[in-house]
């Protein structure tokens, strides 16, 4: 199998036109499949659960470039000290939002359906989440190759950009707050701390 | 988008500025605007870049002092780099904004969430979901009407022909025959139309217990009703059907929308900019896709060492 995997690598490596990156989709399967099956294995609210999903999270989803690109130019007004603060407290917040997020989605099956190629290097993998009441939830999964390796750079549920998203809200707060990246860690500070951990 | 424009710089703000030398900075293309401070030998080069995307405005200001001396050789005594970002929010009258916000949100505690965990709790998945597609299809003129003003008549097809086989085949739209038989569905209004004739978003706007909308997009709610058939004729007794239509509209739509209202209430950083956020990324998304755009957002994160061409910037720490 693993032989297989790696002849397709190569084959979609060797040919960047192809309009789709079989290599990408297989990554994305797996890495839905390992979700899927994290959940089922154990209860949701289990500490092997949360333990497993996160160090999922964290050696597959680019945290940081996210974190980074989550402040926009806030981030090069920032000092080295409040950026290592914001980049922990991005990576529990993103960490917590999504183990938050998979364990509602319990029961569910996660099927890639297709993939393209970016003009900036991005591979979209697109995939359905099939939930048991209602249509299913389109998942795109915007993914770099680097090092060898694909990573998650964005999600897009249903077309919404976590990223963006977030990008907004982050720049709103640090305005609305002032004292620039400063203001933006006290505030997720404290919802974290609010949240019980 | 990128233009510049020159600076406007006076002599105070000059004085009053601390200069630091970087090495190496090239200053030939930072020709935008000359100044002279003391007579000829010293001038002070300036530039002003703004960078526009639908979410932000970078402004990137450079500066450099330039002395020539009496054989006309030039020395670049300082340059320096300031960083302006203005996000824009989209929201111009947020004060406002936030006003209604908070009436809606509380009209959502009293009435609408209840009511919607009510019709959640009483009425099944299945028959909900019919509902839907019962109420997409009375619909289905208005989209109709928009697909011929953004003159897309391959689509103003589709929309009738799946019009026509749902409210016969797939019984007055329960059943919606037309996605299988390749006529998908697709959700057009007014607001999608003026987006393909130009006009841009206009600012975000909290309608009073309708929630968010746009400048664009809430004029373009009395469009579509005026454009829908149901709403020319209505008998003076069958009036009841419209609110009815329109309460189970309504009741739809927030059902839609209130799990992700509840995460942002308990999960978002300040509940108001996070509705704003998610909305405005979420009808954006929804213009691009009905407009045919590629459902991709205008800008994502990159890799740090990514070879790249768009126009992200590398930290310099």
């Amino acid at each position: 199998m693993k032989k297989i995997l790696l002849l397709l690598c190569l084959l979609c490596a060797s040919n960047p036109s192809w309009g789709q990156d079989k290599a990408a989709e297989i990554y994305m399967q797996n890495l839905g499949d390992q979700v899927v099956d994290i959940l089922s294995s154990y209860s949701a609210s289990s500490e092997v659960t949360h333990e497993r999903l996160r160090s999922l999270l964290e050696s597959n989803f680019a945290l940081r470039d996210m974190g980074k690109f989550a402040l926009g130019k806030y981030w090069r007004q920032a000092t080295p000290s409040e950026k290592n603060e914001f980049q922990n407290l991005f990576r529990l917040s993103v960490v917590d939002h999504y183990i938050h997020r998979f364990e509602t989605h319990t029961n569910e099956r996660f099927d890639v359906v297709a993939s393209r190629n970016e003009k900036d290097g991005a591979i979209v993998v697109t995939s359905d989440l099939m939930r048991p009441s209602g249509p299913p939830l389109r998942l795109d999964w915007r993914l770099y190759r680097t090092g060898g390796h694909f990573k998650v750079y964005d999600v897009l549920i249903d077309g919404i950009s976590m990223s963006i998203t977030q990008r907004s809200e982050y720049s709103a707060v640090i305005r609305k707050e002032g004292n620039g990246l400063n203001g933006l860690n006290r505030v997720m500070q404290s919802k974290w701390n609010a949240r019980g951990h | 988008m990128i233009k510049s424009t020159p600076l406007a710089l006076s002599a105070v703000l000059l004085t009053s500025t601390t200069f630091s030398a970087h090495a190496g900075v090239d200053i030939s293309h930072m020709t935008s605007g000359h100044q002279h401070l003391h007579h000829y030998d010293s001038y002070a080069v300036y530039e002003e870049r703004v960078i526009e995307t639908p979410q932000a405005m970078e402004v990137e200001r450079r500066m450099a002092i330039v002395h020539e001396d009496d054989q006309g050789d030039v020395e670049v005594d300082a340059v320096s780099e300031v960083e302006g970002v203005e996000y824009d929010d989209g929201d111009p009258i947020e004060d406002f904004n936030r006003v209604i916000f908070f009436f809606n949100d509380m009209l959502d505690a009293m009435f609408f969430t209840p009511i919607c965990k009510i019709y959640r709790g009483v009425v099944h998945d299945e028959i909900r979901a019919r509902v839907s597609y019962v109420l997409r299809n009375v619909r289905e003129p208005v989209n109709f009407a928009n697909n011929i003003l953004q003159a897309d008549f391959e689509e103003a097809g589709i929309t009738l022909g799946r019009f026509v086989t749902n409210t016969t085949v797939g019984v007055g739209g329960i059943f919606d025959v037309g996605t299988d038989w390749g006529m998908p569905f697709e959700r057009q209004d007014f607001g999608m139309t003026m987006a393909s004739w130009g006009i841009g978003e206009g600012g975000y706007l909290m309608l009073p217990i309708l929630g968010p909308s746009t400048f664009r997009e809430a004029p373009g709610i009395a469009v579509d009703i005026a454009l829908d058939p149901m709403t020319w004729f209505i008998p003076s007794d069958a009036v009841a059907i419209t609110y009815a239509r329109a309460g189970a509209q309504g009741l739809d739509d927030y059902n839609e929308v209130q799990p992700m209202l509840e995460d942002l209430r308990k999960n978002s950083l300040d509940f108001y900019i996070g509705v704003r956020a998610w909305y405005l990324e979420r009808r954006r998304s929804k213009v691009r896709e009905a407009l045919g755009d590629s459902a991709q957002p205008a800008d994502s994160p990159v890799p740090m060492d990514f070879p790249q061409t768009a126009d992200y910037p590398t930290p310099m720490n």
